[in-house]
C-alpha cells in the first residue's frame, strides 16, 4: 500500500519546503473558493509552477475547492475547474456536492477527494461518495481508531486523515459561530476562530476558552498504517517554512522507520520532543484512541507559547562556509543545530560570524539579514540551523 | 396561517394544542441519534403518529449505523429529517418506505447542490439559517416544494463532539450541567449550550424569528424549532402577539474575505 505524506502550502516557497523536506504530496488553495480565504494563496500562474516542480520530484498537488457555495459563489466555477484540470493537478478536496456534480459534468481528469468538512464518520456515508466517484475521503478528525478501520474493511477507499496540527471544537463544517459574532462565514474561509476566544458560563466568575490542544499522532502512525490509512495529512497552510520543514521532517522519518520497521519508542520520543518544541500549543492524540476530554482542550484563554528556535534558512555553502538569512538572533558561542532534507541534523558550536560584507560579528540581531559562519560539512540550500535542544544521542 | 408548518416538540400534551392552531407535522428526536434538542423519544412512543417525521441529527459512527440499521425497519413514520449522509445511504439499501429529508446545517445555500439531493432520491433540504431572504427566495423557486425554511426558534452555531459542558465543569471543579448559557466577553454575545452523551450543540442566544418568510410559497415546510421555546410561546408568535427577536441574517449578508469586496 502507498503510504503519502500530505503538506499543507499556502504560497510557493512553502510548497517547495515542503516537497523538499519529504513530503509526497502538497494541497493548496487557489484565490476562490478555498478555506483559508484569507491566505495568500495560489494564482493560476503558482499553481502551474507548483504541478511542475512537484511533478518534476514524481509527487503530487491536491487543490481544496472546499468552500459551502451560495448561488453567486458559483458564477466562475466551471471555468475554474477546467482550469485546473488543464493545469494538471492531481486532485480536489471538496465538500459542497455542486463540485463534485460539475467536475464530473466536465469529465476532469483529477481525482476527487471529499474534504473533512462533510465529517464523515461511517462507512454508509463513505461507501455514498464512492458510489459518486469519489476515490478518497478526509475522515472527519474525529473518527476514532476502530471508525477507520471499519471504515477501509468496508469501502476499501483511499483514507486521508489528520495527523498535525490545529483541532476545530466543533465537528468541520458544523460551525458557524464566526458567522453570528464576527459577520464572517467560516463555510467560506472566513472563519474568527471564535471558539478560541474567552467566554462566562452561567455568569461564573471562570473565564474560559474552548480551544483544543493541537492534534499530534507520532505514537499511533504505525498502529495508522497498519489499519489501512493511506494519506497522512499535516494542517496548516498559514503556517512558517521552519514549522512545515520541521513537522515534515519528523513525520517523514517517523514513516520511514515504520516503513523499515526500525521505529523504536526512543525514536517516538525524541520527534515528540521535536514537534512539540516547534508547535506553539500543546498536542495529542485527540479521538484516535479514546473521546476526547477535559485534558483535550485549554481553559484559560491563550495559553500559547512562542520560542526563537529558527535562527536561520540556508542559501548557499561553499569552501566551508554557510551563507544564511537570519530569522533569530544568535550569537558567538551558541550550540545550533542544522538540519535538512536527505541528512542528520548536524550539530556546529558558532565560534565566528561574518555579515555579508565578510566583516566579523559577535551577533546576528537583524531579522533576515545575510550572515556567514564556518561549517566544514556541505549544507545545502534551504536547510536550516534551529537552536540545538534535543539530541537523538540522548534517547537511544 | 399557512398549513405546512412542521414543528419539533416536547413533550406529547403539546401536539393537541398545536393541533388546535391547524398545524399536523411533528418532528420527534430520535432517543440517543440525536443531539441538541432537550427531550428525545423512543421509537415507540414516535410510531403513536403515524404521520411525524424523526429527527436524527447526530453524525453517526460506525457502530451508530449498526445500531440504527436495526432500528430504521421499526419505525413507522412519514418520513426522517436527518444529518449524516449515512442515514441516506442505509435508508436506500434497506429499501425502507420513508421520506427523506435532508438537514445538513450550514449546508444548503445553492440551488444546484439542494437539487443534487434530490435528484438521488431525498425528498427534501433544508435550506441554510445563514443565508439572506433573497438567496433563500432563490433556492425555494429553483426547487419548488423542495425545501425547508426555518422560520422560529433559536438556530444552532455549533456542533461539538466534544463534552464542552462536562470539560469546562471538570476542569473548574463545579457541579457539571448540561443546559448553560455561554458569554462571549467582547461581543457580550450568548449562546445556549446544550449537551448529551454524544456531543454539545450551541445554539445562538436570540431567538429567530424569520416568520416573514412564510411569505414565500412552494416552501415544502416551514420548520419550527420548538425547543427552548414552548407551544406556548411558538403559537404567540405565529399569531404575532411576540415580536421582540432577531431575524438572523436575513437581511445581514456574511462575508469571507478581509480585503476588498464581500463576494
Amino acid at each position: 500500500m502507498k503510504i503519502e505524506l500530505l503538506a499543507p502550502a499556502g504560497d510557493l516557497e512553502r510548497l517547495q519546503i515542503a516537497l523538499l523536506y519529504g513530503a509526497d504530496a502538497v494541497y493548496i488553495g487557489g484565490q476562490d473558493y478555498s478555506l483559508r480565504a484569507n491566505a495568500l494563496n495560489f494564482s493560476l500562474d503558482d499553481m502551474q509552477k507548483a504541478v511542475n516542480f512537484a511533478h518534476n520530484l514524481n509527487k503530487r498537488v491536491y487543490v481544496t475547492v472546499n468552500i459551502v457555495f451560495h448561488d453567486k459563489d458559483l458564477k466562475g466555477l466551471e471555468k475554474y475547474l477546467q482550469d485546473l484540470d488543464n493545469i494538471g493537478i492531481d486532485g480536489i478536496i471538496f465538500s459542497d456536492m455542486v463540485v463534485l456534480e460539475l467536475a464530473n459534468k466536465l469529465n476532469c481528469k483529477f481525482e476527487k477527494h471529499v474534504s473533512t468538512q462533510a465529517s464523515t464518520l461511517n462507512h454508509e456515508a463513505a461507501l455514498f461518495y464512492k458510489n459518486q466517484g469519489v476515490c478518497r475521503v478526509v475522515l472527519a478528525r474525529e473518527a476514532s481508531r476502530d471508525d477507520i478501520k471499519r471504515i477501509k474493511e468496508e469501502t476499501g477507499l483511499d483514507l486521508e486523515c489528520f495527523i498535525h496540527g490545529a483541532m476545530c471544537t466543533s465537528f468541520s463544517g458544523r460551525c458557524v459561530l464566526s458567522n453570528y459574532v464576527t459577520n464572517r462565514d467560516s463555510n467560506r474561509g472566513g472563519c474568527a476562530q471564535v471558539c478560541r476566544f474567552c467566554f462566562k458560563c452561567d455568569n461564573n466568575k471562570d473565564i474560559f476558552s474552548m480551544t483544543p490542544k493541537d492534534l499530534n499522532m507520532v505514537p499511533f502512525i504505525e498502529d495508522m498504517i497498519e489499519i489501512g490509512v493511506n494519506s497522512f495529512k499535516v494542517e496548516g497552510r498559514m503556517r512558517s517554512i521552519y514549522y512545515i520543514a520541521t513537522i515534515i521532517d519528523a513525520y517523514r522519518r517517523i514513516i520511514d522507520l515504520v516503513v523499515n520497521k526500525s521505529l523504536t519508542l526512543a525514536y517516538i520520543n525524541y520527534y515528540l520532543d521535536i514537534l512539540n518544541r516547534c508547535a506553539n500549543r500543546d498536542s495529542t492524540p485527540q479521538f484516535y484512541d479514546k473521546l476526547a476530554g477535559e485534558s483535550e482542550q485549554y481553559f484559560l484563554g491563550r495559553d500559547e507559547v512562542s520560542n526563537q528556535d529558527f535562527l536561520g534558512k540556508v542559501l548557499n555553502w561553499q569552501d566551508g562556509i554557510v551563507t544564511l538569512e537570519q530569522r533569530n538572533y544568535f550569537k558567538i558561542g551558541d550550540v545550533v543545530e542544522i538540519f535538512g532534507p536527505n541528512m542528520e541534523p548536524m550539530t556546529i558550536k558558532i565560534d565566528k560570524i561574518w555579515d555579508e560584507n565578510m566583516e566579523e560579528i559577535e551577533v546576528a540581531r537583524h531579522p533576515r539579514m545575510i550572515v556567514k559562519i564556518p561549517c566544514n560539512v556541505k549544507v545545502k540550500e534551504n536547510d536550516m540551523m534551529r537552536l540545538k535542544v534535543f539530541d537523538i544521542k540522548d534517547y537511544l | 396561517m399557512k398549513n405546512n408548518y412542521l414543528v419539533s416538540v416536547n413533550n406529547f400534551e403539546e401536539i393537541n394544542e398545536y393541533k388546535k392552531v391547524g398545524i399536523n407535522t411533528f418532528l420527534f428526536a430520535l432517543e440517543d441519534f440525536s443531539i441538541g434538542y432537550l427531550n428525545t423519544f423512543t421509537v415507540e412512543e414516535i410510531n403513536n403518529y403515524v404521520d411525524s417525521y424523526v429527527l436524527i441529527n447526530r453524525l453517526l459512527d460506525c457502530r451508530d449505523i449498526d445500531n440504527l440499521k436495526e432500528i430504521l425497519p421499526r419505525l413507522n413514520v412519514k418520513g426522517i429529517v436527518y444529518e449524516d449522509i449515512g442515514v441516506f445511504q442505509l435508508v436506500k439499501k434497506l429499501n425502507l418506505n420513508l421520506e427523506l429529508i435532508f438537514f445538513q446545517n450550514h449546508f444548503g445555500t445553492n440551488a444546484q447542490s439542494i437539487k443534487y439531493w434530490l435528484d438521488k432520491g431525498v425528498n427534501a433540504v433544508f435550506c441554510s439559517n445563514e443565508l439572506t431572504y433573497k438567496e433563500i427566495e432563490l433556492l425555494v423557486n429553483s426547487n419548488k416544494n423542495s425545501v425547508v425554511v426555518q422560520v422560529l426558534g433559536y438556530n444552532q452555531a455549533m456542533y461539538s463532539r466534544r463534552l464542552l459542558l462536562s470539560n469546562y465543569h471538570e476542569h473548574f471543579k463545579l457541579v457539571n450541567k448540561k443546559d448553560c448559557i455561554l458569554e462571549e466577553i467582547n461581543s457580550k454575545m450568548h449562546f445556549r449550550a446544550v449537551e448529551n452523551t454524544y456531543g454539545t450543540v450551541l445554539y445562538n442566544g436570540k431567538l429567530f424569528n424569520g416568520l416573514r418568510l412564510t411569505n414565500l410559497d412552494n416552501v415544502r415546510y416551514f420548520y419550527i424549532n420548538g425547543t427552548f421555546l414552548g407551544v406556548k410561546k411558538v403559537i404567540e408568535y405565529l399569531n404575532g402577539l411576540k415580536t421582540d427577536c432577531d431575524d438572523g441574517f436575513l437581511e445581514k449578508e456574511t462575508i469571507f474575505k478581509l480585503k476588498g469586496e464581500s463576494k
